[in-house]
């Protein structure tokens, strides 16, 4: 039964990250690429200013917009399952899964509109006599591209938090304030522990995306908000470097998974596990 | 549990806020679709129509929005094919060994998509297979098969499997019991999982832009004009994708009552 999902992962999966993987090891001379066993591009990628520039800026660009998504969904996922909102549910919950399916490259585009040289924004605040133009030193920028990636993956982030916080009985909460605890500390030390799990899955989704992404940077980042993905995707499409292209985006993974890692051991330490 | 008058309008505001953040920029691209200047740039210079005849009218978008169409049908259509069967064993058999199955099938949705698409890039290039729809098409199952799936197995995992014995029991045949009794319970989930995958294939940027060679797709058409810097036409061809979007995550919230949490 598992033969069809199995044999297409084995051969559209596995095979091509172990090509993929063997060619960081290989090299090219402009025209093909021939496998071997060097590590002159890991070298590269190790030593490089640039290289390591762009995936550092990628590791932080995704833990910004990783925490930045849960702060700003964890009040919404909290409201439709704990709080007031609960009978509002069904229609927050639908307008997040359309915000979650529409387009990637076109939330990207209106984003641009708002924020660009000519945005929109920019455009009123002209218009209203506001001197100089603050979206000046947001336009191009590191944070145009955080804004934007936040605004794409908070919906990302709504879904595991409700579902975490959905699972947790609002009588374990009632009993913490009823034993005394104030609702910040029932808060603090019986529903975020409880809805770790969540948070931790919203953390890692929202990091991945982010932290992998070309699109944004491509269109939204001026020179100074390039990231990691962009060196990856102009080796294996202009620069022809499958090679070093390759070779970059296995270190960016590394780092990410040994970001992850740290984090999950950093919890459990603190006595918060992935699993209630 | 009981919320004072401040706490009720303090969440909702937030709610509201949130969710302006979210569809304010599509909402403003909307708008300028129909204006007639072709820049999204106030002043409004009057309504049109003008950019959605454009968009009727120019082949190459036709024929891109056929191409997204062919790709996002194909897409689902292998996605069913291959994953129905993975989603009843994730859902019905315990075992290290489906264990590691439901985890590799979830590996992809762990992984950039950038990843992936240079994964299939060098793959089809190392075997001299040339790009086109067909690849794409195998690019959008690798990203949406893992959701088919595991949509599909929350809502087998929910159906009595002693409902299919009773049926065994009563001596229909296991193609029979499947047919009668399992598909009817599942064939709402599978609508709604198959929608959800026609819409994100739709959509789906990244392993396209890596996997389909020299053919175009809405999302493609919309980068290319977005990096060429001229886009009379992106508001436009945007606001139909999103009507796109609308329309079918509704029909799956009408239709197939598919619990999102």
């Amino acid at each position: 039964m598992v033969a069809p999902a199995g044999l297409f992962m084995a051969i559209f999966f596995i095979v091509p990250l172990g090509v993929l993987f063997a060619y960081s090891f290989g090299a090219t001379n402009g025209i093909d690429v021939s496998f071997g066993l060097s590590l002159d591009n890991y070298a590269k990628v190790v030593t490089s200013p640039l290289f390591r520039d762009l995936i550092w800026r990628s590791l932080w660009v995704g833990s910004c917009v990783g925490i930045f998504s849960i702060v700003l969904a964890f009040p919404l996922a909290y409201a439709i399952t704990l709080g007031p909102l609960q009978r509002a549910g069904t229609f927050v919950l639908l307008m997040v899964i359309v915000s979650l399916f529409t387009a990637y490259i076109v939330r990207i585009y209106a984003w641009r509109t708002l924020l660009g040289k000519q945005g929109a924004i920019g455009q009123l605040l002209a218009a209203a006599g506001v001197p100089g133009s603050p979206l000046e030193a947001l336009s191009y920028s590191k944070a145009a591209v955080i804004i934007t990636l936040v605004s794409i993956l908070v919906p990302v982030a709504v879904l595991p938090l409700t579902s975490a916080l959905s699972g947790i009985p609002p009588s374990c909460i009632a009993a913490a304030r009823s034993l005394g605890a104030t609702a910040f500390g029932a808060f603090a030390r019986i529903t975020v522990p409880l809805a770790s799990r969540g948070i931790i899955s919203a953390f890692a989704l929202t990091f991945v995306i982010a932290a992998g992404d070309f699109i944004t940077p491509q269109l939204l980042g001026g020179p100074q908000a390039q990231l990691a993905g962009n060196a990856v995707v102009s080796r294996f499409g202009l620069s022809f470097d499958w090679p070093l292209g390759s070779a970059i985006a296995f270190t960016l993974i590394f780092l990410m998974g040994a970001l992850l890692w740290t984090m999950a051991l950093v919890l459990r330490r603190l006595g918060i596990k992935d699993r209630p | 549990m009981t919320y004072g008058r401040a706490s009720i309008i303090a969440f909702t505001t937030y709610t509201c806020v949130l969710l302006a953040f979210l569809f304010a920029p599509i909402a403003v691209v909307i708008l300028f679709s129909f204006d007639s200047k072709g820049i999204a740039a106030f002043p409004f210079q009057g309504p049109t129509l003008s950019w959605y005849q454009a968009v009727i009218a120019d082949p190459i978008i036709r024929k891109a929005a056929l191409n997204s169409v062919i790709v996002a049908v194909g897409t689902t259509l292998a996605c069913i094919l291959i994953g129905t069967s993975a989603a009843f064993v994730i859902a019905r058999t315990r075992s290290p060994s489906t264990t590691a199955f439901a985890g590799l099938m979830a590996l992809p949705l762990l992984l950039p998509h950038l990843l992936l698409g240079i994964a299939l890039l060098s793959f089809f290039n190392s075997i001299g297979i040339g790009l086109s729809l067909w690849t794409a098409i195998i690019g959008h199952v690798l990203i949406t098969l893992p959701f088919l799936v595991f949509t599909l197995s929350a809502r087998i995992a929910g159906i009595d499997p002693q409902l299919s014995e009773a049926a065994a029991t009563l001596g229909a045949s296991p193609a029979k019991a499947f047919a009668t009794v399992t598909l009817p319970l599942i064939r709402s989930a599978m609508i709604g999982a198959a929608l959800l995958v026609v819409a994100w294939s739709l959509d789906e940027f990244s392993v396209s832009f890596l996997t389909i060679g020299s053919s175009n797709t809405l999302p493609i058409i919309i980068w290319g004009q977005m990096r060429a810097g001229v886009s009379p036409t992106v508001n436009a061809i945007s606001a139909l994708m999103v009507l796109a979007t609308i329309l079918l995550v509704c029909i799956v919230h009408r239709l197939a009552d598919l619990k999102f949490r």
